[in-house]
């Protein structure tokens, strides 16, 4: 037992990290609070609407903090700097706005509905796609103010107005997960994978199929692996040597230990799902009967019905320990002890359709009921399927059952 | 030094301007290509009368062809097609070599094969064909069908016993289903209405197999259907009559989810019920009803408590609890609990109700007595690590209920389970895995219950309680090369058992071992399998499989069990 227990923790001790959905890094407390500053109006900070407030001499902050400004690098200098050196003088700022951290005031934002074509069409008439807010000048880049301005600017009419900041702005940061897929060792170029080996275009949305769907930050999750793999498994969208089973085409490093092979999200969608498991096969009905579609997709079932269709698998499909010896000499016990689960697929004329011959040990014409006892001592219960007591004790034969 | 300090606040504020990522809120840069323009008079509609917006045309009715499959196997199959075949065609034998040794019987059997064939051969299919709006956007059609062609047809009563026991030496047809279904015919507010025709599956408190007509309401909130039929004679026929085994049938279901509510409550609840005006293959059984009651509870997705009360004519016959726990996708936990009463159905309803005094009845009916009252508990968790470590781990105990030891039935016994599988993938496409099971079974003290042999003299029989196997032990371990579905697969699979049986006939006070009687107690089996699924494009199939095992301790006479099976498959 302890032998097992150390393996399985040993084992669990190397399972890999999956590929996203890590936590998010702390706020950075040192973040300007804009609860602080909830007296002041937008504009007495964002006025211009141009630069960021502060950079012009750090002015309008100074009005207030005028005092801190002048004194020694302190607290107040790390709200927008990095860390200040002062010999030489290095006073970086900071990233603004924040990728990959608590941003002070987020903005609201659905993915889902700015690709919701109908719904802009019927707003400002048209609609947008990924690329117009994701590439700027032929390249990818983070959608900016500007960016959001095109729709809406106040002459474009499409609310919220870029100067009504509360409209995207405000309330308290969401939780939010770091969606990163690409990290550690792993490469990626959004430039060779803007069409496939056959010149077929690649749709964002291909990769990025939660964004599509995500109507803010906590559910907007990176891409899956598993759609990397639809098409680094196939030939003829991808080049032999960019294929998944080839490690080094997203990884820099190629690991030769055991449990380092590629996890199952890495196999194609024809190998066996990942939820398959041993556990799984045993029970499976829940998921069937929620998702038949996506079990019809690779089994028997034909007739497209969601519901009731249980028969096509079960009537088809023969459980793995129904080998050679089962129809002679495993199933008995089995059925005694569990005969639900037979019935899951047989009903009982199945079981007496077989009941009812006459088994080959009985095959000695004539000789088989003087011959019968050293068969029937080693289990008296296997005559008993097919006779009754009765069938033992009449004719002067056996004297009864021992009381 | 303030003056320092002051310019050191200008260097900050200059520096700060140079490297400060600006917010840019004006337009400086043209729309990307892709930024798509609706044409010009829906864009006046939608500006300039937002509040004329014709409100959006009312969703389709649900096309009866199936939903798209999940991103992961939209490879592997369209199951949108509309029209969808399937048949296959096999050819198994089946086979064994006599030894020379003599049976347990202490016969040699006969030389000429005439006492049980040697080889046993058959072909067999399966044919299946799926429409999907074809003729009518509302109409689907399903066909499923399979057949025999058997060397000698056993039912003529002049074959001799094939070498492994079977009922497929019978040729002919057997259907499971052909049947024809409308939905979305109506007016939209029938939408989720359903109507099936033909020969089908019901699912009640019991599968059933019948002739006949289903009308289902496929609703969120409520669901239900009424079905009504004859019953399909599956398998076999009655001996004098085929007409006795047709039962009428009929049944309904209705469902309530309280979790489609607009406050979802995490319940829902299902009455089912079924009715039979005659039972089993004989006319003297009397009509019986069957009532199912679910309650489901599901607090969260991942999690299901699952209660079911069974009753037969409106007597409680069994009781369920189950379950279910999910986390992650790929670790699960199930547990069990039954409760049988002796009112419950043998197997299934086609047997219900008091013995009857026909000796034969086990035989033909596989009555294997009284049903006695048993607590079954089945508890089964598995989960994946390092997505390559495939764990299982299984128990059960199932408590006979009866009180006197003389009352206990060999087939009702108290039993202890446990077993276990492993399965690691070692490279991308070869998996290796392990098994094991382990039964002991709770017999009656065979010292006390024990049966003096008196040689050459018919011994009585012992107790039920003190019959059958004792434990077993099982273990398997296989190794499976994939590279994926509908492509090639191989499967080598090796196993044994070892089976302890009950010591039932002493010599006298005599009762430690078989050497004290000469009758084995103790068969130690194997077996082995291999496969073979190899896919030629993605239409047709090839199977093979090969079975054997090992010499069996029971049945000296033969050297065990030979099987072989090829099928060829085609999927249009």
């Amino acid at each position: 037992m302890r032998v097992f227990v150390a393996i399985v923790l040993a084992v669990g001790a190397c399972t890999p990290q999956r590929t996203a959905e890590l936590p998010a890094p702390p706020m950075d407390k040192a973040r300007l609070s804009h609860d602080q500053h909830a007296q002041l109006a937008c504009a007495e900070c964002h006025g211009s609407g141009t630069t960021r407030p502060g950079s012009r001499d750090h002015a309008p902050c100074d009005g207030c903090h005028r005092a801190a400004f002048l004194g020694a690098p302190g607290p107040m200098c790390d709200v927008c700097h990095e860390p200040i050196k002062t010999a030489p003088l290095v006073a970086q700022l900071k990233p603004f706005p924040s990728e990959d951290t608590w941003r002070t005031e987020p903005s609201r934002f659905s993915h889902r509905s700015h690709l919701d074509a109908g719904r802009i069409e019927a707003r400002v008439g048209f609609h947008v796609t990924c690329a117009d807010c994701h590439v700027r000048d032929g390249k990818l880049a983070p959608p900016d103010h500007a960016t959001c301005s095109r729709c809406h600017a106040r002459e474009a009419s499409s609310r919220p107005a870029m100067d009504d900041c509360a409209g995207c702005h405000g309330g308290a940061p969401e939780l939010r997960t770091r969606a990163r897929l690409i990290r550690g060792d792993l490469h990626f170029s959004h430039d060779l994978h803007r069409a496939d080996r056959r010149g077929t275009p690649i749709r964002c949305e291909q990769c990025h199929e939660q964004s599509a769907a995500a109507t803010g930050y906590a559910d907007h999750a990176a891409p899956r692996v598993e759609s990397c793999v639809s098409c680094h498994d196939d030939t003829d969208r991808t080049p032999p040597l960019r294929r998944m089973r080839i490690c080094e085409t997203c990884h820099s490093e190629r690991s030769e230990r055991l449990l380092s092979i590629a996890p199952r999200n890495h196999l194609p969608a024809t190998e066996r799902p990942l939820d398959h498991t041993i556990a799984f096969r045993r029970d499976h009905a829940d998921a069937a009967e929620h998702d038949a579609a996506r079990c019809a997709a690779c089994h028997t079932q034909m007739s497209g019905n969601p519901a009731q269709a249980c028969d096509e698998c079960h009537q088809s499909m023969r459980p793995a320990d129904h080998r050679i010896t089962w129809r002679e000499l495993d199933h008995g016990p089995e059925a005694a002890a569990d005969r639900d689960r037979c019935a899951r697929c047989h009903v009982v004329e199945f079981c007496t359709a077989c009941h009812q011959q006459r088994p080959r040990s009985h095959g000695f014409a004539g000789t088989f009921v003087s011959d019968h006892g050293p068969l029937a001592r080693t289990d008296v219960r296997a005559c008993l399927t097919c006779h009754q007591e009765s069938f033992c004790t009449s004719a002067g034969c056996h004297a009864g059952v021992k009381r | 030094m303030r003056a320092g300090f002051g310019l050191s606040a200008l260097g900050f504020g200059l520096i700060a301007h140079a490297a400060a990522a600006e917010p840019r809120w004006e337009i400086d840069h043209e729309p990307a290509s892709g930024l798509h323009m609706r044409p010009a008079a829906r864009t006046a509609v939608a500006v300039t009368a937002p509040a004329t917006v014709p409100a959006p045309a009312p969703a389709p009715p649900p096309s009866p062809v199936p939903q798209p499959p999940a991103p992961d196997a939209a490879y592997v199959r369209d199951v949108r097609e509309p029209v969808q075949v399937r048949f296959s065609l096999g050819y198994q034998v089946d086979g064994t070599t006599q030894t020379g040794d003599a049976g347990l019987g202490g016969k040699v059997p006969n030389t000429t094969h005439s006492d049980y064939d040697l080889v046993h051969a058959y072909g067999f299919g399966e044919g299946y064909l799926a429409t999907h709006g074809v003729g009518l956007p509302s109409l689907s059609t399903y066909f499923g069908a399979h057949f025999e062609l058997s060397q000698h047809d056993i039912s003529g009563n002049a074959a001799t016993p094939p070498p492994i026991a079977t009922w497929f030496d019978r040729s002919g047809v057997t259907y499971q289903n052909v049947w024809g279904e409308l939905k979305d015919f109506l007016s939209p507010g029938l939408a989720p209405l359903r109507v099936r025709a033909g020969e089908q599956y019901i699912y009640g408190p019991w599968v059933a197999h019948m002739y006949g007509a289903l009308a289902a309401w496929d609703g969120k909130l409520v669901s239900g259907e009424v079905y009504a039929g004859s019953r399909v004679p599956d398998y076999t026929l009655d001996a004098t009559s085929q007409e006795l085994d047709r039962a009428g049938i009929a049944g309904g279901s209705a469902r309530i989810d309280l979790r489609e509510l607009s406050t979802p409550i995490p319940f829902s609840f299902t009455a089912q019920g079924l009715t039979f005006t005659r039972l089993g293959a004989t006319a003297s059984t009397l009509p019986a009803s069957f009532t199912l009651l679910e309650v489901d509870w599901r607090p969260r997705d991942d999690l299901t408590l699952i209660g079911q009360w069974r009753t037969i004519d409106g007597t409680a016959a069994e009781e369920h609890v189950q379950l279910r726990v999910r986390y992650h996708q790929v670790t699960n936990v199930v547990v069990d609990v039954t409760h049988r009463e002796e009112t419950d159905w043998r197997w299934d309803p086609s047997l219900t109700g008091s013995e009857q005094n026909d000796p034969l009845a086990a035989k033909r009916y596989l009555d294997l007595g009284p049903v006695q009252p048993q607590v079954l508990v089945s508890a089964r968790a598995g989960t994946l690590i390092a997505e390559n470590v495939d764990l299982y781990a299984r128990a059960a105990w199932s408590q006979d209920l009866v009180s006197a030891a003389d009352d206990v039935n060999t087939f009702y016994a108290t039993y202890y389970e446990g077993g276990g599988a492993l399965e690691v993938r070692v490279r991308r496409t070869l998996s290796v895995g392990l098994s094991g099971l382990a039964r002991y079974t709770d017999r009656a003290d065979q010292m006390q219950n024990r049966v003096e042999d008196t040689p050459n003299v018919p011994d009585p029989l012992p107790i039920s309680a003190a019959m059958g196997e004792r434990d077993f032990v099982e273990a398997g371990a296989t190794a499976r090369m994939s590279l994926g579905s509908r492509k090639f697969s191989a499967l080598v699979e090796i196993y044994g058992r070892d089976t302890d049986y009950a010591l039932d006939y002493c010599i006298g006070t005599r009762c430690q071992s078989d050497s004290d009687t000469g009758v084995p107690t103790d068969e130690l089996r194997g077996g082995g399998r291999f496969q073979v699924d190899a896919w030629i494009g993605k239409r047709v199939r090839l199977f093979a499989s090969y079975d054997l095992s090992t010499r069996l301790p029971f049945a000296p006479d033969i050297t065990g069990y030979k099987s072989l099976k090829l099928i060829m498959e085609g999927v249009y």
